[in-house]
């Protein structure tokens, strides 16, 4: 309004003021008018009806407080003085509110001066393309506008500020431009879905890939305005969502980690609050004990499941807990009664929660099922048991090397058997090397290497070993080698053995040696001295051979010289007992001869072979027959009995034996001569001549024994005992048996 | 060549009783032939090598038959034969050991050095005398001596 158009209808100054006045408060309209400064000087009384502040209440205030910052805009518009035109304009409210108008406003002078009215209607008018502009730009998500083909269009600011792009980096080009490489395709399909949608915002998550590479998360919407001509786009409004949907993932996966665990655990949660007693259990205590607790039941309920006998200790442990105000932590181990009516072992933990005067408000824990590990405990209490009793009953110091960290455990028997006192122990591999004999330290050590190296099980060892003492015990030493299966192969982790005393052993086996040793030496000694033996034997029978019969062929010849040449002179007497002479010197020449024999059989080196009894006995038999007349004498002999003996012996031996059967049976009326094997192996021969007395036995075979004296039957009677001796180096044995007048059965084995 | 009865035996024995004996025995057996006698084992060896107190002898007269003991003074009755045995002019000659031993030894030994033959002296002095006249009709009978060597 220009003043001077007014002053045309002037109207007398107090009167105008009280006019205008009027005009202004019973208009239906509003009118306000602002300083320079912006600061409302004047105000309709009406501005009550629409925004609810008094005129009063609105004067001095900015008009930035009534007006919609954008509306001010208004006041640029049109020309200074000429009003603009009318135009939608929100009023705020007392309450905050925002109340649609239609007004107008000018500029007078500096001062800014704007009407309006509440409107029933808007006025229908197309916003300013700069404002809605202003609108795209300005807003918080990124709007991108698409052709038909996909290709961008336009780009607001945010895209520069979120994706960081200018927007001539991205116009023209695809919009699966900024799409993450893994996303290129669904999103070209998302895009060809939306072109057969219509007008409707399409609400999805995409992510889209920053300048930089990193990924932003966007959700929104897509909208196909391509049929609207004032549009002919696809539309895409999209806020930065990054972080919630991270959040949202994060919380979905910690969630679902989370009902992983719960199902994993065997624990049964539970909250007791201790105002009430009631007790809320989680779902743990169906799966462990098949009790179905929903909502709570009380403090009682779960001591009366508790075990009679752990009762008592169980409450009287918790009570004094919760009493003790410095505690905030409950532990316990008992049996609780399951929906089967079983006990299982568990182990219950809590925390004590507390108010500011240390009053227990609550308590949280949870109850674990260990009645499996009670069990192996308890096996495990049945097998250290055992352990102990085994290692107090055996004699061996047992060992346990842990390869890993070099510790040894040393059973107590090591005490025992090294007299050592506890503390002068030590429980490491290397204390262990100490105590082995300095010369046998390599050997063992190179003996523990090759068996943990080449992977072998077990290891036997023996050496020395210091006692508390300081001497030495010898150890045998039995052990194997635990290994664990890695990746890597077999590792070897421990060693476990036992070491056995064997200085008992040792010693005796070192006196065993000493004693061989000893008895090697006598024998040597004792052979040589046989040896010495032997040769004075051989030169005493060489002696003897010549020595002894020269003296005995004198006497013998000279008695018969006499006999022959002093014939006339002797009488029968004289002759008689020259005759006795020599028999006498005859006789002794035999003993010598037999003597000789004899010692001839002992001196003579055993040369065995296989014989055949048999033929020798036939050969025997036909140099007899020039001693005896063996026309009637029947022979029966064994054929093809095989020895393995010494031929000249045995011939002497057989001689013998078949000389002395048929010396005192040739004469008999049917003389019957055997030599045959029985089933035992043995040999025998048998006549059926005068035999002898079976006591007299023992004495058939003594040297020079003749159990009759008769003439007819000559013999010194060292026949028998020159066979004994040939048997016995044989080692076989012979014996006899008869009858008098029945004939006499001699056996032998060789 | 010599008859039967020229044929000279040696008789070489250390023992008196025995020498006597054997001498009776020959006796007995109708043996004429020479006896000589050596007592001791380098008396012999002197004898049939003319040596020592034999010096100069005859050696185309040897022995036809020698009697050895084995039982010897001085030089034993086995190194005789040897000695014998490696003397050319004695080697070929028939030694009888004449000996009471039945060692086999003896008897091994003797034979290994070339005796011609063991006899063993029996006590019982009529089978001595048999076994002397028994040698006697072998030896010097039928037996064909050896030629001799010079």
């Amino acid at each position: 309004m220009d003043i001077e158009n007014m002053k045309e209808a002037y109207i007398p100054g107090t009167q105008w003021e009280v006019l205008l006045r009027a005009f202004m408060n019973n208009s239906i309209d509003t009118f306000c008018v602002a300083n320079e400064q912006d600061s409302i000087e004047l105000c309709s009384a009406n501005i009550e009806q629409i925004t609810g502040f008094s005129p009063q209440q609105i004067v001095h205030q900015k008009i930035t407080s009534l007006l919609n910052h954008e509306d001010i805009k208004l006041f640029s518009q049109g020309e200074s003085s000429l009003p603009s035109s009318p135009s939608n304009i929100r009023v705020r409210h007392k309450d905050g509110s925002w109340i649609t108008c239609v007004g107008s406003a000018t500029t007078l002078d500096n001062k800014k001066l704007f009407t309006f009215r509440r409107s029933e209607q808007e006025v229908p008018v197309k916003p300013a393309d700069e404002k809605l502009r202003w609108l795209v730009e300005h807003t918080g998500d990124v709007i991108i506008e698409l052709d038909a083909n996909g290709i961008i269009r336009y780009v607001n600011q945010q895209l520069k500020k979120i994706l960081w792009y200018d927007a001539h980096e991205v116009i023209g080009k695809k919009i699966t431009f900024l799409s993450y490489i893994d996303d290129v395709t669904t999103h070209e399909r998302e895009l060809d879905k939306i072109k057969n949608t219509s007008g409707e915002p399409i609400y999805n998550k995409y992510r889209l890939r920053r300048k930089d590479g990193n990924i932003v998360w966007f959700d929104g919407t897509i909208t196909n305005l391509l049929n609207i001509p004032a549009v002919n786009s696809i539309v895409i409004s999209q806020r930065e969502a990054t972080h919630r949907l991270e959040h949202e993932e994060k919380a979905a996966y910690i969630l679902n980690r989370h009902n992983m665990v719960l199902k994993a655990t065997n624990d049964a949660i539970w909250e007791w609050n201790l105002a009430d007693n009631k007790v809320y259990w989680g779902d743990g205590v169906k799966t462990l004990f098949g009790y179905d607790m929903d909502g709570a039941s009380d403090i009682f309920n779960w001591q009366q499941h508790i075990h009679p006998e752990d009762r008592q200790r169980v409450i009287s442990g918790l009570y004094k807990a919760i009493n003790d105000l410095n505690q905030d932590k409950w532990e316990d181990e008992y049996r609780y009664v399951n929906a089967n009516g079983k006990f299982a072992y568990v182990y219950d933990r809590g925390y004590i929660q507390r108010d500011e005067n240390k009053k227990v408000i609550r308590m949280i824990g949870a109850l674990q099922d260990v009645t499996e590990r009670k069990a192996n405990e308890q096996m495990l209490r049945i097998s250290n048991e055992r352990y102990k009793i085994v290692s107090r009953a055996t004699n061996d110091a047992i060992w346990d090397w842990n390869l890993l960290t070099n510790e040894v455990f040393w059973s107590g028997a090591v005490k025992a058997i090294f007299g050592f006192k506890e503390k002068e122990i030590g429980y490491t591999n290397s204390w262990w090397i100490s105590q082995v004999h300095p010369d046998d330290r390599a050997k063992l050590q190179k003996a523990f290497k090759e068996v943990l190296s080449t992977g072998r099980e077990y290891l036997q060892i023996d050496y020395r070993f210091m006692c508390a003492d300081g001497t030495y015990k010898y150890v045998h030493d039995r052990s194997f080698v635990i290994y664990e299966h890695t990746e890597a192969g077999k590792q070897p982790i421990r060693m476990v053995g036992a070491l056995q005393d064997i200085t008992q052993r040792k010693m005796a086996e070192q006196e065993m040696k000493n004693f061989s040793l000893l008895l090697e030496k006598r024998v040597k000694e004792r052979t040589s001295e046989l040896e010495a033996l032997n040769n004075e034997l051989e030169s005493f029978s060489y002696s003897v051979s010549h020595d002894l019969r020269a003296p005995l062929r004198s006497i013998n010849g000279f008695s018969q010289a006499i006999i022959e040449d002093y014939y006339e002179m002797l009488d029968e007497t004289g002759k008689e007992y020259l005759d006795r002479i020599k028999a006498n010197s005859q006789r002794m020449a035999n003993l010598i001869d037999d003597l000789l024999k004899l010692s001839q059989i002992t001196r003579h080196q055993l040369k065995k072979e296989e014989i055949n009894l048999s033929v020798l006995v036939y050969d025997i038999i036909e140099r007899l027959k020039e001693s005896y007349d063996l026309q009637k004498v029947e022979f029966k002999i064994q054929d093809n009995l095989l020895v393995f003996a010494d031929p000249k012996l045995l011939n002497i031996a057989l001689t013998n034996l078949l000389d002395n059967a048929l010396k005192f049976s040739h004469k008999s009326e049917k003389p019957v001569l055997i030599f045959a094997r029985e089933t035992t192996g043995a040999f025998l021969i048998k006549d059926n001549g005068i035999g002898f007395e079976v006591k007299y036995v023992n004495k058939v075979f003594e040297a020079f024994q003749r159990l009759q004296n008769q003439p007819e039957y000559p013999g010194t009677g060292i026949g028998l005992s020159i066979v004994h001796r040939i048997i016995k180096r044989h080692g076989g044995s012979i014996w006899a048996n008869s009858q008098p007048g029945k004939g006499a059965t001699f056996y032998f084995t060789l | 060549m010599e008859t039967t009865e020229e044929k000279v035996i040696l008789l070489v024995e250390d023992n008196n009783d025995d020498i006597a004996l054997t001498l009776r025995a020959f006796k007995k057996s109708n043996t004429r032939n020479e006896i000589i006698v050596m007592e001791d084992g380098e008396l012999a060896l002197d004898f049939l090598f003319g040596k020592g107190k034999y010096e100069g002898r005859d050696l185309n007269r040897m022995p036809s038959l020698i009697l050895l003991d084995l039982k010897l003074p001085k030089v034993d009755g086995l190194e005789v034969l040897r000695r014998i045995r490696n003397e050319p002019r004695t080697r070929l000659l028939p030694v009888v050991v004449l000996t009471s031993s039945i060692e086999e030894q003896d008897l091994i030994r003797a034979y290994e050095l070339g005796a011609n033959s063991y006899m063993r002296k029996p006590v019982d002095f009529v089978k001595f005398v048999d076994a002397v006249h028994q040698l006697g009709v072998y030896w010097l009978a039928l037996n064909e001596n050896p030629p001799l060597v010079n």
